[in-house]
C-alpha cells in the first residue's frame, strides 16, 4: 500500500493503518531497533511502541516521508530502551562504540551546561547539509543507525580503512563545526 | 555518559530528510525512481537529454510476427508487475547481501518471491538494471565532462562556498591580525599564535587581502562571491543529473543490444529496459556476463507514464489566485507564487516530477471553524479522498485532500484560494510536509 493511504487510515483513526505499516516497514523498524539492541524481544516492543508512537502522533502529524517517520521513531524508541538496559549493566556493541568515537566532537558538561539537544541537533542539521553526500550517509549510518564500520565497507563497496578516515575526518568536522558554533571549549 | 546522552538526544532529533537519504541509498532496488525522476527533471527543465525518441514503445518479440515490429502490442494486465511503492525502499534494509541469485542472475527479493510461487508459464514485467561500475561511470562522458570532472570541480565549488560562509564569521576576528594574538581585540577574544597561524594558512592570503582590506571585512563581497558560488554549485548539480540520467540511458541502450539477441519480448521506455517474459523464458535466456544485471519486477505506473507528457492539460488562462495562501512544494522546496501563472507551471512541474509514482495531487488546507462541513462545502474540487481534524487549541481545522490528476480543475483551486474561511493551502505530491 503506499504511503499515503497508510496515513489516510491514521488519519481516518482506521487501525488497519498499523497493520498496513508493520506489513511495509516492520523489517525496517525491526533492523533499525536490533542494530541498536542486539536483543529480539526488546526489538519486537519496540517494534510495538513504533506503532504505538506513530498512531499517537499521526494526525495531527503528516509525515513527509512515512519511512523516515517510522525510522525516527524506531531509533529513539530503541535507544530509550537501550539506557533502560544499561543502567545497571554498561553496554559494550556498536552503539556504545560509535557514541564513544563522538565523545572527541562533543563538549562537557561542565562547559556549557546550557547546551541542548535541540539546540545541538539543530546545529547538527547544518552540519550534515554541509557534507557530501558520501561523508553524511558514512556519518549517518555509523552515528545514527549505528551500523558496524565493516558493515558500511561491505554496503559501500570499499575498504574499512577507507571508511575509518572518512569518519576521523567528519568527526575532525564536526568538532570545528562545533567551535566555530562557539560551543566548544576554547583552545 | 552526560555526553553521549546529549548527542544521543540530538541525533534523533535530526531532520528527517537525512534519515530518509541513508534509506533510500540502503535501497539499491528503489534506485529505479531515482533515475526516473532525474529524467523528468531533465525534461522539465528542456535540458540537453532529448528523450523523446526514448519514449516510442518498439516491441521485438519472440515469435517471428512480432520482432523489429513497431506496432506490436501486448496486453500489459496480464503481467505480474510489482507491488511496491514506487518512491520506497524495499523492507529488506538490513541485508547486506541484497540480490537474490536465480539461474545466474542477480534478482530482487520481490522477484525472487514471485518466481518462488509461480508455475512456469507466469508472465512477468521485468526490469533490467546494469549493475553501477565505479571505474565505468566515473569516466564516462557527457558533453565532453567526465562523471569525475563533474563530481571534482562540483566537490571544489562546495569546498569554497564553506570556506566563504566559515570566512563570513571567522573574517570578523581576523581582520585585526595578529593584534588577534598579541594585543587581544577589543571584544577580549584573543587567541593563540598556533591557532591563529593555522587559521591564515587554512584561508589563504589570497582570501585574507580580497575580503579584509584597510583592516575591514568586506562582509557583503563575502555574500555576494558566496551567491554566486552557491549558483555555480546548483548548474554543476544540475549538470551532474543530467550526467547520470545519460549515462543510465546509455547502459539501459547497451543492454537491449544484448537482450534483444535472446529473441525475447522487451521494450526501452523512459531509458529503462523491460523484458515481458514467462517464468520459463527467463530460466531459458542465455547471454554472457548475466552478473552484470540485476532484474526486478517492473512498476506499471513508471513503464506507463511517458515522460515528456503530463497527464493532464491545466488551464493556463485562470487568474485571481489568493497568492497570499498559496505555498507549492516542489522538488524539495516551498515555493510561494507570486504570479498566477507561476501557480499552474509550478503545478505542472510537480506532476511531472513525481507522476511516476503517484496518480494524484495532494493538498493541504487550513481552515477556520466556520468551514463546518469541508467534505460537502469543498466537493466543488472534485476530490478522490478528504479527511480533516480539528486542532482546537489553534481554531482551526487542518484538511488534507487528495485529488486525481485528470481531475485537477484551476479554476477549482482559484475558488478554493479566495474561500475566507481558508487560510492556508500547501500543495505537492503526496506527503508534502505540513506546515507548522
Amino acid at each position: 500500500m503506499e504511503d499515503y493511504k497508510i496515513l489516510d487510515l491514521f488519519w481516518s483513526r482506521n487501525e488497519q493503518a498499523i497493520t498496513e505499516s508493520k506489513n511495509k516497514y516492520g523489517t525496517l523498524i525491526c533492523s533499525i531497533a536490533f542494530n541498536i539492541l542486539r536483543n529480539r524481544q526488546d526489538t519486537e516492543e519496540c517494534e510495538n511502541d513504533t506503532y504505538i508512537g506513530a498512531w499517537n502522533t499521526i494526525p495531527p502529524t503528516r509525515p513527509q516521508k512515512l519511512s523516515a517517520y517510522l525510522a525516527k521513531l524506531s531509533r529513539n524508541i530503541a535507544i530509550t530502551k537501550f539506557r533502560a538496559n544499561n543502567t545497571k549493566k554498561r553496554g559494550g556493541g556498536e552503539v556504545a562504540a560509535s557514541l564513544h568515537e563522538l565523545d572527541e566532537c562533543i563538549p562537557d558538561q561542565s562547559q556549557d551546561k546550557a547546551l541542548a539537544a535541540e539546540q545541538l541537533s539543530s546545529i547538527l542539521n547544518e552540519f550534515l547539509a554541509s557534507l557530501s553526500q558520501n561523508e553524511r550517509q558514512i556519518f549517518m549510518r555509523r552515528y545514527w543507525k549505528c551500523d558496524a564500520i565493516g558493515g558500511i565497507a561491505k554496503h559501500l563497496g570499499c575498504s574499512s580503512s577507507k571508511v575509518k578516515m572518512t569518519l576521523l575526518r567528519t568527526r575532525e568536522k564536526l568538532r570545528k563545526f562545533l567551535e566555530q558554533e562557539g560551543i566548544f571549549y576554547d583552545k | 555518559m552526560i555526553n553521549n546522552t546529549l548527542l544521543q538526544d540530538a541525533m534523533g532529533m535530526i531532520d528527517e530528510e537525512f534519515i530518509e537519504e541513508i534509506i533510500e541509498n540502503s535501497a539499491r532496488p528503489s534506485k529505479k525512481l531515482t533515475w526516473q525522476r532525474i529524467a523528468a527533471v531533465a525534461a522539465c527543465l528542456c535540458l540537453t537529454v532529448s528523450i523523446a525518441t526514448l519514449t516510442s514503445i518498439f516491441f521485438r518479440g519472440n515469435t517471428p510476427s512480432n520482432t523489429s515490429d513497431p506496432d506490436f502490442s501486448i496486453n500489459i494486465d496480464q503481467y505480474i508487475w510489482s507491488t511496491e511503492s514506487t518512491d520506497n525502499m524495499s523492507v529488506e534494509i538490513a541485508v547486506d547481501d541484497w540480490y537474490a541469485a536465480w539461474n545466474g542472475w542477480s534478482i530482487t527479493s520481490e522477484l525472487y518471491q514471485t518466481l518462488e510461487n509461480t508455475d512456469d508459464q507466469a508472465l512477468l514485467a521485468i526490469i533490467v538494471e546494469t549493475k553501477s561500475n565505479g571505474n565505468n561511470m566515473m569516466k564516462f562522458k557527457y558533453n565532453g565532462t567526465t562523471y569525475e570532472e563533474i563530481i571534482i570541480e562540483q566537490s571544489k565549488l562546495e569546498q569554497k562556498y564553506n570556506k566563504l560562509i566559515e570566512f563570513y564569521k571567522v573574517g570578523e576576528w581576523l581582520k585585526y591580525g595578529e593584534a588577534l594574538y598579541t594585543t587581544g581585540i577589543p571584544d577580549g577574544e584573543r587567541w593563540s599564535k598556533q591557532l591563529y597561524d593555522s587559521e591564515v594558512a587554512y584561508y589563504g592570503q589570497e582570501m585574507l587581502d580580497r575580503y579584509i582590506v584597510n583592516g575591514e571585512l568586506l562582509s557583503d563581497k563575502i555574500m555576494q562571491d558566496a551567491e554566486e558560488t552557491q549558483q555555480q554549485i546548483e548548474a554543476q548539480e544540475q549538470l551532474l543529473k543530467d550526467c547520470l540520467a545519460a549515462y543510465h540511458k546509455q547502459n539501459s541502450i547497451d543492454a537491449e543490444e544484448v537482450f534483444v539477441k535472446t529473441g525475447v519480448t522487451h521494450c526501452l521506455k523512459n531509458d529503462s529496459l523491460y523484458l515481458f517474459v514467462s517464468k520459463q523464458e527467463l530460466e531459458d535466456i542465455k547471454i554472457l556476463n548475466k552478473s552484470k544485471y540485476i532484474l526486478g519486477l517492473a512498476r506499471k505506473r513508471v513503464f506507463e507514464v511517458d515522460a515528456d507528457e503530463l497527464p493532464v492539460e491545466l488551464d493556463h488562462n485562470i487568474s485571481g489566485f489568493d497568492l497570499e495562501k498559496m505555498h507549492l512544494y516542489y522538488d524539495g522546496k516551498t515555493i510561494q507564487p507570486t504570479s498566477d501563472s507561476q501557480v499552474i507551471t509550478t503545478i505542472e512541474n510537480i506532476i511531472m516530477l513525481d507522476q511516476y509514482a503517484y496518480d494524484h495531487l495532494e493538498i493541504h488546507v487550513d481552515s477556520t471553524f466556520s468551514l463546518t462541513d469541508p467534505k460537502n462545502q469543498l466537493n466543488f474540487l472534485k476530490y478522490d479522498t478528504i479527511y480533516h481534524y480539528k486542532l482546537n487549541k489553534s481554531q482551526i481545522i487542518s484538511i488534507h485532500i487528495n485529488i486525481k490528476y485528470e481531475n485537477i480543475d484551476m479554476q477549482a483551486l482559484q475558488r478554493l484560494s479566495n474561500m475566507e474561511e481558508i487560510t492556508y493551502i500547501h500543495i505537492g505530491s503526496t506527503l508534502t510536509p505540513i506546515p507548522g
